[in-house]
């Protein structure tokens, strides 16, 4: 392992990826696997990284593909099938908890960090980037392999989803209390 | 609660309010787990690498003699041959790997390679077993599975038709898995036991199965590579009962094979590349399934269809055709590149229950395929003899 290389991505990003990844699958423990997950990757291809994009754009794009194999995991073996795991559009689902310094805040921001788990996969991803990472808009486009004009319109349409779900939620339909 | 406070606005101020998470760990503790193995090591055990290299260091030196007399070659190449053939070699396409690599050395013997009479298959086929049993194995490296088919002489079994398990508990415990670029993973902790056609996995109280999604969802994966030929496997307790695991909660009994698996090329730590399914990344049916080999599903696996090469997939009922869009010539492929796509193809669909043809290639028959019919699929993959003393 080069100690190195190790040290200086951990004092630089260690704690915005693993908020990342906190986000993405809501529990503290498994965010840890992963993060040993995305290590293991990120040292194993540290000597090909040939820096076309900027380093932290491609440890949040690591991060990203090692979240989705396990949401793809998980959702196969809680099915006890291995069906085709569609992270674009499927739901990115893990437990029915949330994050401890997410459950401290108040109802509103409880119950719209819930409804993103009703959005697609691609949109959740989006909505965390954005606005939990605070990437720019190029910054996702770069994590995501897409266009900026598709994060842009990923990211609309997840607002409005949101939004859109949080009214059905307020007037009494299948998601109110 | 008013209804048009949710407007986008808002919505958008909320979320960029959310708090910042910290990972409380200490640096130095995530270090520590990254630096350390996984899996205490068992005593490892250095004759099998060892003697196969033997055996890899003697099938090349014969391919080198044999290339040096048709080419009139010097005698110094034969120098960096043997170099080669010390670091240690695991399969058989690992040695083909090697022999192809010591015919590009030699000058003017880079077009016999393609002519090469060793590109071999590296799974395994019935019509070439003769007295020997299988013991596959799902080996474990990073958090995949990769299965491997140890092929034993009968006479080295205790009995004259072992059991699967009878097979996994007398050789499993021999293998030195990390010598072959593998996790040391094998045996498995706690007890087995096989009833019928079912294989029963006894935990023990704090087994190492349970650290993590990652290592849960691993050793499933492991369980049913291991036991593909069983109808059932059964994850218990120490008390009988179906265990619990953290990530998945109650493991219910599961028939190993089900769902079919694409199989594309991974790593192993020591860089020889072995087929593996991808779990939970496959697709639905074989149809699917082929297609999709012609782009890996993760930065780990890679594709085995060289990225020049294009193919549609015609079904037959239960019969897949793949027809390749241009003739493909196979002998102007790298041999062993070709070998595995052609392979992962077969054992994709082998896993789907299918059975394969292959259309359009420049040879009606290569490297014991017959391209005229359906193709002979292999029963297990990536072969690797047990010597026989």
């Amino acid at each position: 392992m080069n100690d190195s290389v190790f040290h200086r991505l951990y004092d630089q990003y260690h704690q915005d990826v693993f908020q990342f990844l906190v986000y993405l699958v809501k529990d503290r423990h498994v965010a840890e696997d992963l993060m040993h997950e995305v290590y293991v990757r990120v040292l194993r291809a540290y000597d090909r990284f040939q820096g076309k994009s900027s380093e932290k754009t491609w440890l949040f794009s690591i991060a990203k593909n090692v979240a989705i194999d396990h949401f793809r995991k998980t959702a196969v073996r809680k099915k006890h099938s291995m069906d085709f795991f569609d992270w674009e559009t499927q739901q990115l689902v893990s437990t029915e908890r949330i994050p401890e310094e997410v459950s401290l805040l108040n109802e509103d921001k409880i119950r719209l960090y819930q409804m993103l788990d009703l959005c697609t996969g691609d949109q959740k991803l989006v909505i965390i980037m954005r606005y939990f990472q605070d990437l720019s808009i190029a910054e996702t486009a770069e994590v995501l392999e897409w266009s900026e004009g598709k994060v842009k319109t990923t990211q609309h349409r997840a607002i409005r989803s949101l939004r859109q779900k949080l009214l059905e939620a307020e007037g009494g339909g299948e998601y109110a209390e | 609660m008013p209804n048009d406070k949710w407007n986008d606005e808002e919505i958008e101020n909320l979320l960029r309010d959310f708090p910042k998470i910290q990972d409380r760990r200490p640096k130095a503790e995530v270090y520590k787990k990254l630096s350390q193995k996984e899996r205490t090591p068992k005593q490892p055990k250095r004759w099998l690498p060892l003697l196969v290299a033997i055996v890899a260091f003697f099938s090349i030196s014969v391919l080198v003699v044999s290339l040096l007399q048709q080419n009139g070659t010097d005698s110094s190449s034969s120098e960096s041959e043997s170099s080669d053939a010390e670091s240690t070699v695991t399969t058989e396409e690992a040695q083909t790997d090697q022999a192809e690599g010591a015919t590009q050395q030699s000058d003017g013997a880079a077009s016999l390679a393609t002519e090469d009479p060793e590109v071999q298959r590296s799974a395994v086929y019935e019509s070439e077993l003769e007295d020997e049993h299988i013991l596959r194995m799902g080996l474990a490296y990073h958090g995949y599975v990769v299965p491997i088919s140890f092929v034993i002489p009968k006479q080295l079994a205790d009995t004259p038709e072992p059991t699967a398990l009878e097979l996994y508990e007398t050789f499993a415990g021999q293998i030195d898995e990390s010598g072959l670029g593998f996790d040391e993973y094998h045996p498995y902790e706690g007890e087995l036991q096989q009833t019928g056609s079912a294989i029963s996995h006894f935990l023990p109280d704090g087994h190492s199965y349970d650290q993590g999604s990652a290592s849960t969802l691993l050793y499933l994966s492991s369980l049913e590579e291991t036991f593909m030929d069983q109808q059932e496997i059964h994850v218990l307790n120490e008390e009988g009962e179906a265990a619990q695991l953290s990530h998945i909660g109650t493991v219910e009994p599961f028939v190993p094979g089900e769902q079919g698996q694409s199989f594309y090329l991974l790593a192993a730590s020591t860089g020889d590349w072995h087929l593996a399914p991808a779990y939970g990344m496959s697709p639905e049916n074989v149809e699917d399934a082929l297609m999709a080999l012609q782009q890996s599903p993760n930065d780990d696996y890679r594709s085995p269809v060289p990225e020049e090469i294009n193919y549609r997939v015609e079904m037959d009922g239960a019969n897949a055709t793949v027809v390749f869009e241009e003739p493909l010539d196979l002998e102007a492929l790298d041999g062993v590149e070709a070998m595995q796509m052609i392979e992962s193809m077969a054992l994709t669909a082998q896993s789907y229950g299918s059975s394969l043809t292959v259309s359009n290639t420049v040879q009606a028959e290569w490297a014991d395929f017959d391209f005229a019919r359906e193709l002979e699929l292999p029963v297990s993959p990536n072969r690797l003899d047990w010597p026989e003393n």
